[in-house]
């Protein structure tokens, strides 16, 4: 009799632990795959990068999801780095890691924010696929340390390294190749991501023949810039390179044309990459160039009517961390798909084969989890506001779709 | 024209405003709703932003900072309290991204070699007309002896029957409505966004410190001082270097001079 109850008693134990088993089993099949986005939520790169998750977990979400499970976003703030440094971003993501259980995170925006949450995204081995920060800093991890590393992709933007390649290529290219000029000024703001480009461009443009007679470093804080603009003026500069991000592009650009400084602007100018800048400093950016990644062009198939769809869903125009966000969500999914599982390992090998076209163009990543740039992948198309507030993309030769203009106050080129 | 409210208010009703930086994003953001939402002249925008303003500040002071009066901790959290609100406020209404406000000049003169815009030069005639006009208030009115007595003898002003809560009302108000003026001004070449106000109050601060907190004559000084000092430095050196002017002359003034120029006794 007890002999029959203890069989009993165990094959209970045994049937309850393997329906518990099957009931996990099952709840794990059939919960969402939760993407975290740590992102500022307050500003427009932020907005748009969580809009642009969205935009593709609803259309994911509408053929029926990955592997049985929808999608589903949950977002952390950043906060403002320029104020509030990195704790607010480390704070995000332990939270998405640590609380919320997310597969996978898509976000960032701020090289010094990302390059602090880098060892605490290791630490819970996460994926973050990165669509904001530039700083070449946080892939060379991956270099360094693989193993501990591996988890960090950067989707977008190219970094800023290869940004200053491309703007070099700008420089010698479209300003001296060009234009004639033999001289430029360079001036970017006190920033991580600028500290590691100015004195590659300054070094690059020297070799390219030209004269740099100012180039310098300002606070983000800087509110007033009419001795800089006086300086450069008077260094005979025919151009002036710009390199900010979270400064206040407004100030720059609507003291610079208030002043009528004689010197035209272009370079990377992120706040100018918003499709309402030039509205929002009463058209004072008109011939202002600025680096972009993403407008409304036929980049690839995929971009015009992406951009439309956006447009029309969210009643304003995409920024750079858009594109990247909408497409990052895609490549995780396909790498989902080719997985079979979500299991973290497994999805980072099938990431590392990643073959996608977006919006912005082909994406590949190379040994330290970079997007690959240049002919054939991602591009950085150097754009200027003219009349209306139309952008034209005036750089590279190949792609651009009209002239590049002179401020009004200048003869025109 | 900041640091002359801030210390204006501070010389009279010994209040350390900390709002003092939302009172000029309140102007800034003030002009931009008349001429934008409302669709006002950009004069009347201007003139009806400062009252608007001046009367917040009226009110601050009537609601917020009289019944904490005995407490200049109680002030300073509550007027801290006020500038962090401002700012959230400001931030859900209007969001954090950078807002326009039209130019009400667009010329540029070229003197001595500089390029300046002409919504520069209006700023600068603002300033000194406005504060002419305070220094001859405040000299050549009954009302501005009320407030100089106040700010010499509090006690014994009460006494001589000044009513002591009305002074502090109408200073508050004419220091939010002077610092609301700077705010319209400056707004069509600086940024208007939510936290504009931070910085400029952080300059008045040092500016006070510098000139003599209490003292007028002292904010002008210390103001053309700092300004030319930071022009120069961004000039001559680096714009690099520029940012550090006001910490170190406020560093500087505390070791050597706590007073500051004009300062009749240390304020901290």
């Amino acid at each position: 009799m007890m002999r029959n109850l203890l069989v009993l008693s165990t094959m209970a134990l045994v049937l309850t632990f393997a329906v518990g088993t099957a009931d996990d089993a099952m709840a794990q099949q059939t919960k969402p795959i939760r993407i975290g986005v740590n992102t500022a939520i307050q500003l427009q790169v932020g907005r748009d990068g969580i809009d642009g998750v969205k935009m593709a977990i609803d259309e994911l979400n509408e053929q029926g999801g990955m592997l049985g499970r929808k999608f589903e976003m949950i977002t952390a703030d950043e906060g403002e780095a320029a104020s509030e440094g990195p704790k607010v971003g480390i704070a995000a993501v332990n939270k998405l890691t640590s609380e919320d259980h997310v597969d996978v995170l898509i976000g960032g925006y701020d090289s010094g924010v990302t390059l602090g949450e880098l060892p605490h995204i290791s630490r819970a081995k996460t994926i973050f696929l990165g669509i904001g920060s530039a700083s070449p800093a946080i892939q060379q991890k991956v270099q360094d340390d693989y193993e501990h590393y591996k988890y960090i992709f950067r989707v977008n933007p190219i970094n800023s390294a290869k940004q200053a390649k491309a703007l070099l290529d700008f420089i010698s290219g479209k300003l001296n190749g060009e234009l004639g000029y033999k001289k430029i000024s360079i001036l970017g703001e006190n920033a991580k991501w600028v500290q590691d480009m100015v004195p590659a461009i300054k070094k690059g443009a020297e070799a390219a023949g030209l004269e740099v007679p100012v180039a310098e470093f300002f606070d983000v804080q800087t509110a007033d810039f009419s001795p800089i603009f006086s300086k450069v003026k008077d260094s005979g500069s025919q151009y002036l390179i710009v390199i900010l991000s979270h400064a206040a592009s407004d100030v720059f650009v609507k003291q610079w044309y208030d002043a009528k400084v004689p010197v035209p602007i272009g370079g990377i100018d992120v706040k100018s990459m918003d499709a309402n800048f030039f509205d929002r400093v009463g058209g004072k950016s008109i011939a202002e160039v600025s680096a972009n990644f993403v407008l409304r062009a036929p980049l690839t198939p995929k971009t015009i009517p992406w951009w439309d769809k956006f447009v029309s869903l969210y009643k304003r125009a995409p920024v750079y961390t858009a594109s990247g966000a909408y497409e990052a969500v895609y490549i995780y999914a396909e790498a989902v798909k080719r997985a079979g599982t979500t299991d973290t390992d497994a999805v980072i090998k099938e990431l590392e084969k990643t073959d996608y076209v977006g919006p912005r163009g082909r994406v590949q990543f190379d040994a330290l989890h970079e997007v690959k740039d240049g002919p054939g992948f991602i591009n950085e198309l150097f754009v200027q506001w003219q009349n209306n507030g139309e952008r034209v993309v005036i750089w590279p030769k190949d792609v651009a779709n009209g002239k590049m203009i002179s401020p009004p106050w200048l003869t025109q080129n | 024209m900041l640091a002359v409210g801030f210390t204006l208010i501070f010389g009279v009703a010994r209040i350390l405003n900390l709002a003092h930086g939302s009172f000029y994003a309140l102007g800034a953001y003030a002009v931009y709703t008349f001429t934008n939402v409302a669709h006002l002249p950009l004069w009347l925008a201007s003139v009806l932003a400062v009252l608007f303003v001046a009367a917040f500040g009226v009110a601050m002071e009537r609601v917020l900072v009289r019944p904490l009066r005995r407490s200049s901790l109680a002030v300073l959290l509550i007027t801290l309290a006020v500038a962090l609100m401002v700012e959230q406020i400001l931030l859900l209404v209007f969001g954090s991204e950078a807002r326009n406000v039209p130019s009400m000049v667009n010329a540029t003169y070229h003197f001595a070699g500089v390029d300046i815009s002409s919504q520069r030069l209006l700023a600068l005639v603002g300033a000194i007309l406005i504060l002419t006009s305070l220094w001859l208030f405040m000299q050549h009115t009954r009302l501005g002896s009320a407030i100089l007595a106040i700010s010499q003898d509090a006690e014994a002003a009460q006494y001589m029957g000044i009513p002591s809560d009305r002074i502090y009302s109408v200073v508050m108000g004419l220091s939010a409505g002077i610092a609301a003026a700077a705010g319209v001004l400056v707004a069509p070449f600086q940024t208007v966004i939510p936290g504009m106000g931070l910085l400029p109050l952080v300059k008045a601060f040092a500016i006070v410190v510098v000139g003599g907190l209490g003292s007028i004559p002292g904010s002008i000084v210390g103001a053309l001082l700092l300004g030319y000092s930071e022009t120069i430095i961004a000039f001559k050196i680096s714009i690099e270097w520029s940012q550090i002017v006001s910490v170190a002359a406020v560093l500087i003034t505390l070791i050597l001079r706590p007073a500051g120029f004009f300062g009749k006794r240390a304020a901290f």
